[in-house]
């Protein structure tokens, strides 16, 4: 049992944590779904840091890439799954309280 | 400790650039302010200005319907167009929050509701003598105009995030007034069409700058699906 005065752990969920997946998913997040070319002007995302970080996060179940085509034209719309909303909220509610508790 | 307080300046920075609200307002804000609702509504006037100028050359009532019927949805069909081909590729595919959704719908119903509304008041006025109605002055008259106008575009304004229509609604309220209480038709030849035409002229003026601007300050993106680069990767990892 952890004694008051040693420093109280909490796991930060580093998928999210890096800035730039944190951006994405901020984006993802008050949207229902998007297309990468939204996520590349609203981020100035290039497409291959775009795909990383969305690897990353459909990796980690948070994303879920849907393609399909629109006429002749591939279209890839991407949208923030319910484990992936869960993991945001929880991750702010984390930050908030982190960057709370820490001194001026 | 001096390594705590840098990451806490650095995530209040990053935290400060993450507000989700601003986030989804300017996302919002940029599909509905390409200017080309402002081109839209200096189009409908512009329409006015050609119905008025038929009127003054004695057309019969079923030409100035008809001329102003096929105008509006050419011109809708070209905004259409314009927002497929110049615009969709610039901003992309999005599906709004559920809650915004249902404020469109609520727009569309209360755009319905004022249709039916002005529909009405043009049956009215039309069998009002067989009726036995009494129309109001020609005060009254514009006030009533005035209120089919700006309450439709009022509540476009809100519910669109897009303040700019107001200046629209004012300068069509405007015309009306010229119209229907100073009488300008009656008292300049293609006085009535001048007065729309002004207002198109400045509606227009506005939505084709801001169009233009838009079309150069948000360039196309380059698609360009290639294996992501070494700093890239980086990035991800």
């Amino acid at each position: 049992m952890p004694r008051d005065s040693e420093p109280r752990r909490v796991e930060i969920d580093r998928v999210i944590h890096e800035p730039a997946r944190l951006l994405l998913v901020a984006h993802l997040y008050v949207v229902e779904s998007a297309d990468y070319v939204f996520l590349m002007q609203n981020t100035d995302f290039t497409w291959g840091n775009l795909s990383s970080h969305l690897s990353k996060l459909e990796e980690a179940g948070y994303v879920e890439i849907v393609k399909d085509f629109v006429g002749r034209k591939p279209h890839t719309m991407v949208k923030l799954t319910a484990a992936g909303r869960r993991a945001f909220d929880t991750y702010r509610r984390q930050m908030k309280g982190l960057l709370a508790d820490l001194p001026e | 400790m001096q390594s705590t307080l840098h990451g806490k300046v650095l995530w209040r920075m990053t935290l400060d650039s993450i507000r989700l609200r601003d986030i989804e307002r300017k996302s919002w804000r940029t599909y509905q302010q390409d200017g080309l609702t402002d081109v839209q509504f200096g189009g409908l006037m512009l329409a006015a200005a050609m119905v008025a100028v038929l009127d003054q050359l004695g057309a019969p009532p079923w030409a100035r319907i008809v001329t102003l019927t096929v105008l509006a949805f050419l011109e809708v069909a070209a905004i259409v167009w314009m927002r497929r081909r110049y615009v969709a590729p610039r901003l992309g595919t999005v599906k709004f929050a559920p809650w915004r959704v249902r404020r469109t719908r609520a727009m569309r119903i209360m755009l319905a509701a004022c249709v039916l509304a002005t529909a009405s008041l043009v049956v009215l006025t039309s069998l009002s003598k067989g009726l036995g109605i009494a129309l109001p002055g020609d005060v009254g008259a514009w006030l009533i105009v005035s209120a089919v106008i700006l309450v439709p575009v009022g509540g476009l304004a809100l519910f669109l995030d897009y303040p700019r229509l107001l200046l629209h609604g004012g300068l069509f309220v405007v015309v009306e007034f010229l119209h229907i209480v100073a009488k300008l038709p009656s008292r300049f030849p293609f006085g009535g069409a001048i007065a729309y035409g002004t207002a198109a002229c400045v509606s227009l003026a506005v939505g084709i700058g801001v169009y233009v601007r838009f079309l150069r300050v948000v360039p196309r993106p380059v698609l360009a699906p290639s294996e992501p680069c070494e700093e890239d990767a980086r990035a991800a990892r």
